[in-house]
């Protein structure tokens, strides 16, 4: 199914033909966060356009004043900029491409700007009917693909792209994010929309599907209707269709990037092995790209700079740190990369492992209770991690002792309890921090024949914080936690009440995966 | 609101503690006998440092008389006539020859005297620095055995009211009256150990003819 989308796609785009000749690129790309009183405030809308400038800018050919960028404008904004393009396009001519993106909030009928609304076909119109030759409009929004639908574009003449190759077609191309009925996506994980997240990663170089190094329209639109759909098949909201609607003429595709070639502050970094990676900023840890590569090599170009790479396997990830030096190449090869396994590659997602189980055992001391002095703590439980929290079930046994003026008490500890745990992998460790709840029973004997022994039952919560690291199956375990002990006490029946006491418990342990 | 709310903790956590009550670390045991007394009469010492309740054990030996002091708990200094109560946790605190054992074989017990002295170096033992300042002349502690009588056990226990006691201590007054001085019977239970002050502290007076117990 996702082959034959894909092949579809090809074919249409194939009629974006074109001569060459050399050009101008202009940009409108627009982001708002905000919509119509009523829509819910989206997260990355306008750091999706922030991004899209930076490819446009940086690898695609656009000059930075040729870009126009609006963040949150009104429809009247948003159209004057439209007008201001089309006067930079009429400059040009027929030599001239206009590329127009929006991500924000829209409805099947309109674009919702605040509390403005700019209608699609006016919208559509305003681009179709651009001085340019080629004219692009990428929507990234709820039901976009209603303009896809439409019929009716007009015809532009031949237009040039100045990258490395000269590439030409002519016409307008509409990209939709989404079918007519469908919601455009946001993902937290990758702190984008999932099709601008794909497509932006196409526009590197993850798209680059025939390795040329020039990144096309074509190769975009594929390379993101692919990922999108794979990503959002497995969301609450269902699968998002990325839809397009193409009237051009000419006998090649449209260049939007060129990976390869070298700029001031611009580095490569290359793929050779096949997998799914993921590029990170490294020092900010915001997402770049996403590269599927099933053959051959592929190149993404990137700001030099450090970057975090990881490679999603079924049930593993592997992550390496890697240094993007500026008019360079940078390989990426799993020889320079640790193997993630187990619990952390379930909090880190992107592989088929939802959830890990592991068993351990603990040592250590609980400190006085009541003044019955410190006890020696053996813990033992099972542990399971989802993405999300930790669950422990845990079963200790302990004993204390103290003397007093008379008599000698001997204190045994029982305990069966769960804890729950939010977990966060820094460097080689794990921490986890939660909250432990336990019932108590405790037997106290005297060394004296006139007093009898007690057993007394209980309540023990409290916070509860360890640090792990783990040795590929293995991992060891240092943890404390200062639990309050609820209990009946007293000296004798009649003048006992319920306390709580604090305390606080430390061990070290070791433990394993299944 | 607060009131319930308060309410509503202290019900949580009597649901969640139960069973018994755990003893805390200066929890010293079940004691065998709550000793209520009165520390009183004329001749009040001056300069008290720390009245402690003592129980004196006394037997007889072959031909000399042992004694031994089991210090019981300190006071605090009060104003006279002062009530008190102090446990008594530990058994005698040597097994004593020659106990009294009744006739018929079946109860052997000890006899200790309620007193009380100055703790002057506040050692918690009856010292050459420390003072006797009271003594009970009217009242006695028993202590009852759970063993039998055996051939070491030859003073004549004469209990009067009942036949059978069971083991631990008890408070015993002497019956007046009767010829002998060794027949005992039990206190009441609201019955309080009577101690008076001592004319001259730190000189045992010799026992008034009155007394209904012949322990010294």
């Amino acid at each position: 199914m996702k082959r034959a989308l894909q092949l579809g796609v090809l074919a249409a785009l194939a009629s974006f033909a074109a001569e060459a000749e050399a050009g101008t690129r202009i940009a409108l790309v627009v982001g708002a966060n905000r919509g119509a009183p009523g829509d819910e405030l989206l997260r990355y809308a306008e750091t999706d356009a922030a991004r899209i400038t930076d490819i446009l800018t940086s690898i695609g050919g656009f000059e930075r004043e040729d870009v126009v960028s609006l963040v949150a404008p009104t429809a009247a904004r948003f159209t004057a900029a439209l007008d201001d393009i089309d006067r930079r396009a009429a400059a040009h001519g027929d030599g001239a491409l206009v590329f127009v993106y929006y991500s924000g909030h829209a409805d099947a009928e309109a674009l919702h700007l605040g509390d403005t609304r700019l209608p699609l076909t006016e919208l559509r119109d305003r681009v179709v009917s651009s001085p340019a030759g080629a004219r692009v409009l990428v929507l990234d929004a709820c039901r976009s693909g209603v303009l896809t639908r439409v019929k009716g574009g007009v015809h532009g003449a031949a237009f040039p792209v100045n990258v490395v190759r000269t590439l030409e077609a002519r016409g307008v191309a509409i990209i939709a994010s989404s079918a007519a009925g469908e919601d455009a996506q946001e993902s937290d994980e990758l702190g984008a929309s999932f099709f601008t997240h794909f497509f932006a990663s196409a526009m590197r170089g993850a798209g680059d599907h025939d390795e040329d190094g020039i990144v096309t329209l074509q190769e975009s639109f594929a390379y993101a209707s692919h990922r999108t759909l794979a990503a959002t098949n497995v969301t609450i909201a269902g699968p998002q269709h990325p839809t397009y609607k193409i009237d051009l003429e000419g006998r090649d595709d449209l260049a939007l990037t060129d990976v390869r070639a070298a700029r001031a502050g611009i580095g490569v970094l290359e793929f050779v092995e096949r997998g799914r990676y993921l590029v990170q900023e490294r020092d900010r840890d915001v997402t770049v790209a996403e590269v599927a590569l099933e053959r051959g090599r592929r190149a993404i170009a990137v700001a030099a700079g450090p970057y975090r790479v990881t490679r999603r396997g079924d049930d593993h990830l592997m992550q390496g740190d890697f240094d993007v030096p500026a008019r360079a190449s940078r390989t990426v090869s799993s020889d320079d990369m640790s193997r993630l396994a187990f619990a952390r590659v379930v909090r880190k997602g992107g592989t088929d492992v939802t959830s890990a189980t592991s068993a351990f055992v603990t040592g250590g001391v609980r400190g006085s209770i009541l003044g019955g002095g410190s006890a020696w703590l053996a813990t033992f439980g099972g542990r399971y991690d989802t993405a999300v929290l930790s669950f422990e079930l845990r079963m200790s046994a302990g004993a204390a002792d103290t003397t007093n003026a008379r008599v000698s008490i001997g204190s045994s500890e029982l305990g069966v309890g769960g804890a729950v745990l939010r977990a966060l992998d820094v460097g080689p460790l794990t921490f986890s921090a939660g909250l432990e709840l336990a019932g108590i029973c405790l037997l106290q004997r005297f060394d004296d024949a006139t007093t009898p022994r007690r057993t007394s039952f209980g309540l023990a919560a409290g916070p509860l914080l360890m640090a792990e690291l783990p040795v590929g199956r293995l991992f060891f375990r240092l943890e404390t936690a200062v639990p309050a002990y609820v209990l009946r006490a007293g000296a004798s029946p009649d003048d006992a009440s319920a306390t709580a006491t604090f305390t606080f418990r430390a061990g070290l342990g070791v433990g394993t995966v299944f | 609101m607060q009131i319930a709310a308060r309410a509503a903790l202290i019900a949580s956590l009597c649901l969640v503690a139960c069973g018994d009550p755990v003893a805390p670390g200066d929890y010293l045991g079940e004691s065998r006998l709550e000793l209520e007394g009165i520390l009183c009469g004329d001749d009040v010492p001056a300069d008290l440092v720390q009245p402690t309740v003592g129980l004196y054990w006394k037997w007889r030996e072959h031909d000399r008389v042992a004694e031994t002091l089991d210090v019981v708990s300190a006071l605090a200094p009060t104003s006279y006539p002062s009530y008190f109560t102090v446990p008594v946790y530990d058994a005698p605190p040597t097994r004593l020859p020659n106990r009294y054992a009744t006739s018929d074989g079946s109860m052997v017990a000890d006899f200790a005297c309620p007193l009380v002295f100055d703790d002057r170096d506040r050692d918690g033992e009856m010292g050459p620095d420390d003072v006797l300042i009271g003594v009970s002349w009217s009242h006695l502690i028993m202590f009852v055995h759970d063993d039998v009588p055996d051939a070491e056990d030859g003073l004549s226990l004469q209990l009067e009211g009942t036949s059978a006691v069971a083991p631990g201590y008890h408070l015993v007054e002497g019956v007046c009256g009767s010829e002998s001085k060794d027949r005992v019977r039990l206190s009441n239970a609201d019955a309080m150990a009577d101690i008076r002050f001592v004319q001259t502290p730190g000189v045992m007076p010799a026992p008034p003819e009155d007394r209904c117990v012949d322990f010294f």
